[in-house]
């Protein structure tokens, strides 16, 4: 009797532990996904914005962008996806939105093909569907929103370091999945470019950190001990660079490598690698401001919403003239180099 | 006799606490979402929950015999890979399923021989197949992901049965049929028995070997099983399908009142807690709660299903 007393007992301990868990989460939501939510009022529109994954710099960057876009168009945010860019658990999330029928959905897909389904129900739902950062081509999306084409920015990468390392040598592409459109679109690109304009520049190998920090840094630290007469290494994703910048630069420390012997560039967030850039680990970083291509997308979502349309050229507050090609919408570039890296505040 | 009657009151009691903090998530997330209650709803969590419960289903028995199988995820990409890479090189897809399915059948295969024959930790041997298992997905298919199956082939993961999922419906004749020969047949008793005390049924003259390899056979099984309704489902083949799965199905089955010590547990238990992860899942995702927190609650929920029973088996002491 006394243990059954006791199992009763320490049930309704666990439930109102569960309960306060639940109470306080509740209260936490609106700082965690979108900080609109108190001030827009019930008939807001309300999008659903899913970044690859939550916790790298570069999608918190985002998040600030997409919560500024709520709070400027008066509309609800909510900016939520799995902590590691997996695919299947990124779809049961946009599902588990869809049945809290959003107006719309903002996805950068972890796999282009996989979410064609599930954008094909949305769709059915007359729910608004854009890609940004990453494309899914062949889906039901309506637009992407991205930086450039990843044609011109795999280009730029390509020339960026073949002029570095004097159009001769071995180079290493690092990227975030192997399975996304956007790293292979870029990465392809880049290979082109290379052998059409610096035929001496061998790309030896590509490697994938699945957008997680420690695995490439130890991809990094492969690349240079496998390949010992490395010249360039071009980091595809935002976590990319600053990893690879990171092992070359204790390498020099350590005395087994010459600074300067591996010149670096890629994508990356300037705050992560302003250090790099000052001590000349990496000489030019390739960015778009992650916030205003999120801001895009809610905009984007906000125009198709109220059926209005999205012209060439149209003026997005904050985020300026956007070039609209087709079903794409690109914001533009920015290069980072040591005279201009301290003027970014992301 | 005596020992059996009180482990088994036990358990119901233990069962009762989950199933009360399942109906308080319901309940709970009924109030806060007006979305949650909805047939719809509760559909889409069914037809999510497929892959991490028919995996849930070997490891409930693996557990319960006293080890682990931590290589789960990997066999069920590795899998899942292995048929697209034969639905590729212009095999049927059905033949494919099959190369899957025989994939996580030697996967698992290999994991009972170490384990079993040669006595090896399992959780070191699973730990190594986990590894080398997910190099060999991204070497096999160079990371890229497989897609374009025919559309009769989506049936599995897609398809709706009078408004439910049809993978659900799998789910739950396989979960019976499991439930089935846990309560019913030798097997569970030799499989209790080995959680409980390997000597005592080593020296019963029962083939401690044998058991154990069929466990893990049939864990690579499901695996691959979950696979194949994983691609169904996302009609895609992804190096990294599967990553991490195993962690969910280890909080399903820990919450769901099975002991990480072996000789304690039920599928149905593992089936509520299955069921307490998902909705807790999709019910804070339809409240936009931010995965960051979402983490911490599922943490905390185990701390508290796995603390609840501790403090019990303290008390009956």
């Amino acid at each position: 009797m006394r243990k059954v007393a006791w199992t009763v007992l320490t049930g309704v301990m666990a439930l109102s532990l569960a309960a306060c868990g639940s109470t306080s989460k509740n209260n936490a939501a609106p700082a965690g996904s979108g900080s609109s939510d108190a001030s827009s009022s019930g008939a807001a529109r309300t999008y659903f914005i899913n970044p690859k994954s939550i916790g790298p710099a570069y999608w918190a960057a985002a998040q600030k962008g997409a919560e500024q876009a709520a709070s400027d168009l008066n509309v609800k945010v909510v900016y939520n996806a799995p902590t590691e860019a997996d695919s299947s658990k990124q779809i049961n999330m946009i599902q588990d939105m869809l049945t809290r029928k959003v107006d719309g959905i903002g996805v950068s897909p972890n796999d282009a093909k996989a979410v064609g389904p599930i954008f094909k129900k949305a769709a059915g739902q007359n729910v608004q569907i854009v890609t940004w950062d990453s494309d899914a081509p062949d889906t039901d999306r309506q637009y992407y929103v991205a930086p450039d084409t990843d044609k011109a920015v795999g280009e730029l990468l390509a020339k960026t370091i073949g002029d570095e390392i004097g159009g001769k040598g071995k180079v290493a592409f690092m990227v975030a999945g192997l399975g996304s459109e956007n790293q292979i679109a870029k990465s392809d690109a880049a290979k082109a470019y290379f052998a059409a304009n610096y035929p001496d520049v061998q790309v030896v190998t590509t490697v994938a950190s699945d957008d997680d920090q420690q695995k490439a840094y130890a991809n990094a630290q492969n690349l240079i001990k496998t390949y010992p007469d490395l010249r360039g290494i071009i980091g595809f994703a935002g976590g990319e660079p600053p990893a690879a910048a990171e092992v070359v630069e204790q390498a020099v420390k350590a005395g087994t490598m010459k600074q300067g012997q591996i010149a670096i560039t890629g994508i990356a967030v300037p705050s992560v690698v302003k250090n790099y850039i000052k001590d000349g680990t990496i000489n030019t970083d390739i960015i778009w401001d992650p916030g205003k291509l999120a801001y895009t997308t809610v905009y984007v979502l906000d125009q198709l919403a109220q059926g209005k349309e999205i012209a060439d050229g149209m003026d997005i507050p904050t985020v300026g003239k956007v070039k609209v090609d087709g079903q794409n919408v690109f914001i533009g570039t920015l290069q980072v180099t040591k005279d201009n890296v301290d003027s970014f505040d992301f | 006799m005596s020992m059996r009657t009180i482990g088994l009151s036990f358990k119901q009691n233990k069962l009762l606490v989950q199933l009360l903090l399942l109906l308080f998530i319901l309940v709970l997330f009924s109030i806060l979402s007006p979305y949650f209650l909805s047939v719809t709803n509760f559909m889409n969590v069914f037809n999510q929950m497929v892959e991490v419960g028919l995996i849930a289903i070997p490891m409930t028995m693996i557990v319960i015999s006293g080890a682990m199988d931590l290589s789960v995820g990997s066999i069920l990409g590795f899998s899942a890979v292995c048929m697209g890479i034969a639905f590729e090189h212009g095999l049927n897809i059905w033949a494919s399923v099959l190369v899957a399915l025989l994939a996580g059948l030697l996967c698992g295969a290999v994991n009972g021989y170490l384990i079993a024959r040669h006595r090896m930790q399992a959780i070191v041997v699973t730990i190594g197949m986990l590894v080398m298992l997910r190099g060999l997905v991204y070497v096999l298919n160079q990371g890229r992901p497989i897609s374009g199956y025919p559309d009769s082939f989506y049936f599995l993961g897609q398809q709706y049965i009078a408004g439910v999922p049809f993978n659900a419906i799998f789910l739950a004749a396989v979960f019976l049929l499991a439930h089935f020969v846990m309560k019913r047949t030798r097997f569970s008793t030799y499989v209790y028995g080995i959680g409980n005390n390997e000597e005592a049924v080593h020296y019963s003259g029962i083939s401690v070997v044998r058991t154990r390899f069929i466990l893990f056979l049939l864990s690579g099984l499901f695996s691959a099983m979950a696979g194949v309704f994983l691609v169904s489902r996302l009609a895609s083949a992804e190096a990294t399908s599967g990553t991490n799965i195993e962690l969910d199905v280890l909080t399903a089955t820990l919450i769901g009142g099975t002991h990480i010590f072996g000789g304690r547990g039920s599928l149905s238990g593992t089936f509520i807690g299955l069921l307490i992860i998902v909705f807790l899942r999709n019910g804070l995702n339809l409240l936009g709660v931010s995965v960051l927190y979402q983490a911490v609650i599922l943490g905390a929920l185990l701390l508290i299903a796995v603390g609840n029973k501790q403090f019990n088996r303290g008390l009956s002491r």
